[in-house]
């Protein structure tokens, strides 16, 4: 299918569209999204929208959440987001690392894109949410589940994501392998939240759409009273480094320890 | 289904999953938003969606009912154009003017947003999604900061366009 149509002429992927749903309430789209079997999500649209212009998806069921009243934000002990919630309030209202995480894209994309939607295609956020603790919870096959990210996003299955909290660190910092312009995914991130009982490490963007990594040898040898370089020499343990488009394996296996350093380092600074 | 378009109540058809650079283009007329890359990475389909500025290859119109949709031919014509319209003619802001459209609603929504003057770092966070592959990216962002500044020249930018469009 072409991804232009002249004017005058039908796009054909509409008309294979047999059902979209929109329901107006959270429970309505629980309901509809059902075990996700065979259902198409559309949240904020940004990743969906391209597959469906070029012709990469062909719903049979499409659910819309736009108006599913999944964007509350409540802002309590800890930081309780929708799904449905824009990476721009995100930055605007979130703690570091996450705050930073949800400054990637571009203005209008952060405008447009949702946290249910980032953690669900192995978005920016993860590796922050994994460092914070945050928990999902989502719906689907078995009902409704509570949990934190991590065992989430090892799960995997089609789940709808509802909301995310996110507890309040002592502090936090994100960094990213810079990218060559706006629209390139980043070769590496890295995200270190300080929390109650220690400090806490995760490793993003290993390839496009990789799962974030929670980097536990690094943070026994900080417990342990390791420098943050020392440390961080660790962070080999926890990732297996892979080849994508963007960089090689061996690349990012050599940047890893230098980036986890840099942040371990700023995140003293925070203090 | 129901949208504002640049200020004109309009009623249009297709499915809930045709993105609204489509519905604009070739169910409007309306070719302003130009089908750049069509995954949201290029800036140039951007339009305003009840004032915020919006990739329109990414939005689906089963989201927008009611919305108000402004583009490039909102913003105003040769005989009226906008501050920053101006500007951009008078910096030389537009080369092959591909990017043009989207580049001015996203920083139309810019000088709204700051009403004052702003500052090129501000301007290179607001367009950093844009792509212009003319590489003008200066002088973008000189007519952007020129804008909100009221640095305007005059109004010879005026009559060369309206010569321009008379010619072609």
């Amino acid at each position: 299918m072409s991804s232009y149509h002249a004017p005058g002429s039908r796009a054909l992927l509409v008309e294979r569209v047999a059902d979209v749903l929109v329901p107006t309430t959270p429970a309505g789209a629980i309901t509809a999204f059902g075990d996700g079997s065979g259902i198409t999500v559309v949240g904020g649209g940004t990743v969906v929208t391209p597959l469906l212009t070029h012709g990469y998806l062909w719903p049979e069921r499409a659910l819309m959440l736009h108006a599913a009243g999944l964007d509350k934000i409540v802002d309590g002990g800890r930081l309780e987001v929708g799904a449905m919630t824009t990476l721009a309030e995100v930055a605007a209202i979130a703690p570091e690392p996450l705050a930073s995480a949800a400054r990637i894209p571009d203005y209008e994309i952060r405008g447009q894109g949702t946290v249910g939607g980032n953690i669900s295609v192995g978005g920016d956020l993860q590796p922050a949410l994994v460092a914070l603790g945050a928990q999902v919870r989502s719906a689907g096959l078995g009902g409704e589940r509570f949990e934190p990210i991590e065992d989430f996003l090892a799960a995997g299955g089609p789940r709808l994501v509802l909301s995310v909290a996110v507890p309040r660190p002592l502090g936090g910092v994100y960094l990213e392998q810079r990218r060559r312009h706006a629209h390139t995914y980043p070769v590496l991130t890295v995200a270190v939240a300080r929390r109650g009982d220690g400090i806490h490490v995760a490793v993003g963007r290993q390839a496009e759409r990789a799962v974030a990594v929670a980097c536990r040898s690094v943070e026994r040898a900080l417990a342990g009273g390791a420098t943050p370089a020392e440390a961080a020499a660790a962070v080999v343990e926890d990732v297996q480094t892979e080849d994508d488009a963007l960089a090689s394996a061996w690349y990012r296996r050599r940047l890893l320890p230098l980036l986890v350093a840099r942040a371990l380092t700023q995140l003293e600074g925070t203090r | 289904m129901k949208l504002i378009v640049n200020g004109q109540p309009r009623t249009v058809g297709g499915n809930a999953l045709t993105p609204l650079l489509r519905v604009l283009r070739e169910e409007l007329g309306l070719v302003g938003a130009k089908a750049g890359c069509q995954h949201g990475s290029c800036g140039t389909c951007t339009v305003l969606v009840d004032g915020q500025p919006r990739r329109s290859c990414l939005l689906l119109l089963g989201s927008l009912d009611g919305a108000q949709i402004t583009t490039v031919e909102g913003l105003g014509g040769p005989a009226c154009l906008s501050d920053l319209q101006v500007a951009f003619n008078e910096r030389y802001a537009a080369q092959c003017g591909f990017c043009t459209p989207g580049m001015l609603l996203a920083a139309t929504a810019l000088l709204r947003r700051k009403a004052g003057p702003v500052e090129r770092d501000e301007v290179v966070d607001a367009l950093g999604g844009h792509y212009c592959r003319c590489t003008g990216y200066v002088k973008i962002v000189d007519a952007v900061v020129a804008a909100s500044r009221g640095e305007l020249l005059g109004k010879m930018a005026v009559s060369t366009l309206e010569i321009r469009g008379a010619e072609l």
